[in-house]
């Protein structure tokens, strides 16, 4: 499969483009106290902390979260494409549009694009949509079905869906820890992350140049719980072996991590990795994003796989912000400082998973070999 | 109503009545779905049993499509903001990947899941995935589900794929992209494609 990656920005709790690449390497953090963002609570005590985007208000989030970020990180070649694929969850629960986020990127879409707007579609895969809408725009070229695709994930957090998530037990009352001893939960948050994906006649159309690949990708269900992972991580594993099939693991560089902080969550993840990667895992690189940005949900995706690329092609890997002390019963070596990338690490692993036990993973491969 | 379709893997169900959700012959431990995920798991019932197959494989893909998802649980949620009372079973289901989740919890299948929301488009995508997988031998059997809420009625459509039809995968994601389908509902689209009735 020969699908190219063009293009890739993210909008985040800790700003976008190269300085967001940068604060992420040096384990800054976009999380805030939930009660200096929302001031009407019922319970600001449990609500620990969250990545909202700077500078968006209120419940209705969804239209300012995308007018900010196609004023920001949408670049023009976008408005060539033949497809869109959006990537979100819920999106808001206030507004015309609450519940309905692929109306709301409709809506968005046609105040900047310049003609008319292609074909728009959302995939609404939970925490896993962002990962799953590349998976399915990077099908959609592999096929023929377009030459040029921009897949945009997003998502936002309102106060009320923060109350939601309290009260399902999955926001942390502290901050997102992933795999620490200590973690009690995700730090929820908002965000957007573009990618193009193009063909050769795609690249050739728009005289782009190859940032990266989407080599290979894998996807499972836990058909176990409505909202608990498979805590053996069984199915996760097999979206991840789906995705390294034939892979020589030495070409192996960074290993993103859903890693939401998640008591059930992390454990189910490091056991799907030791099942898929065995003794390979001592050794490997692995590492998370959700300590510093927060978990943005059907955004988080799209962010991730960004951000999995910029470290393979800026060669460093982010350190794992907000784990202190590894978790010992997690047999699983987390990334705690920044590292750089190895001489023969050619591809980074980003894996997704969402509520349902939808497992989802990407391999992606950096532009610079 | 149910509606034995000309396709054998192919089931439709309709229900005017959200207070009523339909009885299902799956056994799934968590009941509390949505009520049109309820309608759909009928539809997906009738599919599967126009098959004739004993068994479905442990590594069906299962896709989903809907342009109204989850309005019933979604409405619940958004209603108790006013007074900021979480409804945190309905939020937790009110999603429409629940479509996907809870038909691979009925038939224990750990194949890939994904839930589009869209229309002919949407259609058409999934099952080019869907493709994928069979012909690369990832899984063996695809289900398409598709449901959408309109004036009040809930109607699903359901088909059952396997590797040895994918050339019907193929008429279907060209019948979904054709002008005079692609704007309409995903369920309307299947229901027409294999009733072979004009779609409304």
């Amino acid at each position: 499969m020969s699908i190219s990656i063009i293009y890739g920005e993210a909008l985040t709790s800790l700003g976008y483009g190269r300085a967001l690449f940068d604060k992420l390497v040096a384990g800054e953090s976009g999380l805030k106290k939930a009660d200096s963002v929302f001031d009407n609570l019922p319970n600001p005590e449990l609500a620990g902390m969250v990545g909202t985007v700077e500078g968006v208000v209120g419940e209705e989030r969804i239209p300012q979260i995308l007018d900010k970020a196609f004023h920001t990180i949408l670049p023009s070649i976008a408005f060539s494409s033949d497809l869109v694929v959006g990537g979100c969850s819920f999106g808001d629960l206030a507004g015309p549009d609450a519940g309905n986020p692929h109306a709301a990127l409709v809506k968005a879409m046609k105040k900047v694009w310049p003609s008319t707007i292609p074909p728009t579609t959302l995939v609404s895969s939970a925490c896993s949509s962002g990962t799953d809408a590349i998976i399915v725009a990077a099908q959609a070229i592999s096929s023929g079905l377009a030459d040029i695709v921009t897949v945009i994930g997003f998502d936002s957090l309102g106060a009320g869906k923060l109350i939601q998530h309290i009260a399902l037990g999955t926001q942390s009352a502290d901050r997102a820890r992933p795999f620490d001893g200590a973690r009690s939960g995700t730090s929820f948050g908002e965000a957007c992350g573009v990618m193009v994906l193009a063909n050769d006649c795609g690249m050739e159309r728009l005289k782009a140049q190859r940032i990266g690949r989407i080599a290979n990708f894998g996807l499972s269900s836990d058909a176990y719980d409505i909202a608990a992972p498979h805590p053996e991580g069984i199915h996760a594993g097999n979206a991840i072996r789906m995705a390294t099939k034939g892979l020589n693991l030495d070409e192996l560089g960074y290993i993103n991590t859903h890693g939401s902080g998640t008591n059930l969550n992390d454990q189910a993840e490091a056991a799907a990795l030791r099942l898929v990667f065995g003794d390979f895992l001592d050794q490997a690189i692995v590492g998370g994003t959700k300590g510093a940005l927060g978990h943005s949900l059907g955004a988080t995706g799209v962010v991730e796989a960004i951000i999995t690329l910029q470290a393979m092609n800026n060669s460093v890997y982010p350190p794992t912000t907000g784990l202190l002390n590894l978790d010992q019963r997690i047999a699983v070596p987390i990334l705690q400082k920044l590292c750089t990338r190895g001489s023969t690490h050619k591809f980074g692993l980003t894996t997704t998973f969402g509520f349902g036990g939808v497992n989802s993973a990407l391999l992606i491969e950096a532009s610079q070999c | 109503m149910l509606n034995n379709g000309i396709h054998p893997g192919f089931g439709h169900f309709q229900s005017d009545n959200a207070d009523k959700t339909p009885t299902l012959n799956f056994k799934i431990q968590d009941n509390r779905c949505d009520p049109l995920v309820s309608v759909a798991l009928k539809a997906l019932e009738e599919a599967l049993s126009n098959t004739g197959e004993s068994e479905h494989a442990l590594q069906t893909a299962i896709f989903s499509v809907t342009d109204t998802g989850c309005q019933f649980h979604a409405k619940r949620v958004i209603n108790a903001l006013t007074t900021m009372k979480p409804r945190q079973a309905f939020f937790a289901r009110g999603s429409a990947v629940m479509f996907s989740t809870y038909s691979s919890m009925a038939i224990g299948s750990h194949g890939p899941c994904i839930s589009m929301s869209g229309r002919g488009t949407a259609i058409a995508l999934v099952l080019n995935l869907a493709r994928r997988f069979l012909t690369k031998g990832d899984c063996h059997r695809a289900i398409l589900l598709c449901a959408d809420q309109v004036d009040g009625a809930m109607k699903a459509s359901a088909v059952y794929f396997s590797s040895a039809n994918t050339s019907e995968i193929d008429k279907l994601i060209e019948y979904s992209l054709d002008t005079a389908n692609i704007s309409l509902y995903a369920e309307s689209i299947i229901q027409s494609f294999f009733s072979r009735e004009k779609p409304v």
